[in-house]
């Protein structure tokens, strides 16, 4: 090596160039307001927050019943549910795949490769999530909550209710939890969705799309939006219960 | 005809561990319209009698109606329905004081204006007008006890059950609470069940104190009454703090009680055959039917009932050191 020439960056160096790279392109893609990545990043924030609705519609009465009521079988259920809350993600996807394929049971409704397809996929993998959350926060819940509103008459629907309004932040992060679930998840979207460009295209399956193509800076830049998404939606969705000051 | 008594007992026994009951065959009639007290030292089964009452539990053992009626799991909701209880230490939900009071009323479906209406009436009654509308979490304990009690006083329950309602109250609070149990005792409408540690509250706000002592009813409470262990060799009993004599041939036992009025206060060790004599410190002086009940710290606390004769002439006062003797034969075992 000749005097006075730069020295080249060591592997220390080309990660944080590349960092950097990634950092910058995100902010121009988020900027400069890049119509493909806004559609990428709105239909994964829709199906997500979708299938995440409609998980903790089901899921946090269920865990909420489930912890008050008993009967025969419920140890069972929460161990299953405890095993389905680490459910990988292809494996839904495949099953799913399975039943939505043209020969398979479901194949008449032709969902195969579309929004929808994520979408169930997606609620079939938070909503034991959310379910068995419900049930852990109701649980550790102060016991003297139920026991009021048994002493003041209140009916089973009239305990759930009350509940829920009591533990409406924990139960809030258990939703929240499971939107970073779906929202994070690529095997659904891969095998169910497709990764129609334009259609079924969601951040994960882009940056593994970007990924396979050599884009690693594209792909983190990609990441970076995937995370800023996720952090916008949760915070919004704190903000509207109240749960920041 | 006589109304049925709010509750009647028979035989009622209860173990929340199997092999290991914490009452044993109460059988008592508490009734409608009448002020109760239920006393006792901790652990005595207070809170556990009183949740059966509050149809919370039901028994393991014996035979409980309400209202005139089997008290069974069918029949468990409706009859608490006329039970108004409130716990040692209540929940108050998230939100204001009127929230909470609205709680129940909203629970029997009255509609939102008239249950309002009845809530703010309630609050008023209890003089919190002015916190109604403050989030709970900013009102004292005193405060939200009331809280509590207006939200239940809202349902008009028949039977109103309170669990140490004056536990950790300010002055303010205790009256309120005390105005409430003296209104219903001169109303007769409806029936209210406390427990209390205190002899005095118990006696001046209840028509009838049911004494209970290791889930046992007993005649009048028990003063000094020490657990420990009994030694046969020696006929002693060692509290952990003192050795106390026994009679000689007593049967074993946990616990001993030393009767009042057989404990003799002077300020010099005594020249006699009482066996057990301690030194001790005066900690308080209470006025109690023609005597005066005098409470000694020798590192067990006992109390001596004394004449008012006897108070002048040792000049008794708190912190004065005096000498508490008596004979081995005023010990009963237990």
């Amino acid at each position: 090596m000749r005097a006075g020439q730069p020295k080249p960056p060591g592997p220390r160096g080309l990660i944080m160039e590349y960092l950097w790279l990634s950092l910058l392109t995100a902010l121009d893609l988020l900027l400069s307001l890049d119509r493909e990545v806004l559609a990428v990043a709105t239909v994964s924030v829709s199906i997500s927050l979708g299938a995440v609705m409609l998980a903790a519609l089901v899921g946090v009465p269920l865990g909420l019943l489930v912890a008050l009521v008993p009967f025969p079988g419920r140890s069972f259920l929460e161990g299953a549910l405890n095993a389905l809350m680490a459910l990988p993600t292809v494996v839904v996807g495949l099953v799913l795949y399975g039943l939505l394929a043209r020969e398979g049971p479901l194949g008449e409704w032709n969902l195969l490769f579309t929004r929808t397809a994520i979408l169930l996929g997606q609620f079939v993998l938070v909503t034991p999530l959310i379910w068995g959350l419900s049930i852990a926060a109701a649980r550790a819940a102060d016991p003297r909550i139920d026991d009021t509103c048994r002493h003041l008459g209140a009916s089973l629907g009239q305990r759930l209710w009350m509940l829920f309004r009591e533990l409406r932040y924990v139960l809030l992060a258990a939703v929240i939890a499971g939107f970073g679930r779906a929202i994070s998840e690529v095997g659904i979207s891969m095998i169910v969705g497709g990764n129609i460009q334009g259609y079924t295209r969601t951040l994960t399956t882009a940056i593994a799309l970007e990924t396979t193509r050599g884009e690693f800076e594209f792909a983190l830049a990609l990441g970076i939006v995937l995370l800023l998404a996720a952090a916008s939606v949760t915070w919004s969705v704190r903000r509207l219960q109240g749960g920041i000051r | 005809m006589s109304a049925a008594p709010a509750f009647r007992l028979e035989d009622i026994g209860f173990e929340y561990v199997p092999g290991r009951p914490v009452l044993h065959g109460l059988d008592l009639e508490i009734r409608q319209g009448r002020v109760t007290a239920l006393m006792g030292p901790n652990g005595a089964g207070k809170s556990t009698l009183l949740g059966i009452l509050a149809l919370d539990r039901l028994p393991t053992r014996g035979r409980l109606r309400a209202f005139g009626e089997p008290a069974t799991d069918e029949r468990r909701a409706a009859l608490r329905k006329r039970i108004g209880f409130l716990p040692q230490d209540a929940y108050l939900f998230r939100g204001s004081a009127l929230d909470n009071v609205a709680t129940g009323l909203r629970f029997r479906g009255v509609g939102r204006r008239e249950r309002r209406r009845r809530a703010l009436e309630c609050l008023e009654g209890l003089g919190l007008t002015a916190w109604a509308e403050r989030p709970v979490r900013d009102l004292s304990g005193g405060q939200r006890q009331r809280v509590a009690i207006a939200r239940l006083l809202v349902l008009h329950p028949e039977v109103l059950l309170l669990d140490e309602p004056f536990a950790w109250l300010d002055t303010r609070s205790s009256r309120e609470i005390e105005d409430l149990a003296r209104g219903i005792r001169e109303q007769g409408i409806q029936t209210l069940v406390f427990t209390t540690h205190d002899r005095l509250r118990a006696g001046l706000l209840a028509d009838r104190v049911y004494h209970l002592e290791s889930g046992r009813l007993v005649e009048g409470e028990r003063l000094n009454l020490f657990h420990g262990v009994f030694n046969e060799r020696d006929a002693t009993f060692d509290t952990g703090r003192l050795r106390i004599h026994l009679p000689q041939g007593a049967q074993g036992g946990e616990r001993l009680t030393v009767e009042p009025s057989y404990i003799v206060l002077s300020l010099g060790p005594l020249d006699s055959s009482m066996r057990n004599a301690f030194l001790g410190r005066v900690t308080g002086l209470a006025e109690e039917g023609a005597g005066i009940r005098v409470t000694v710290d020798c590192g067990e606390i006992f109390q001596a009932m004394v004449t008012r004769e006897a108070l002048d002439a040792l000049q008794l006062a708190p912190g004065k050191p005096v000498w508490a003797s008596f004979k081995a034969s005023a010990v009963t075992l237990i």
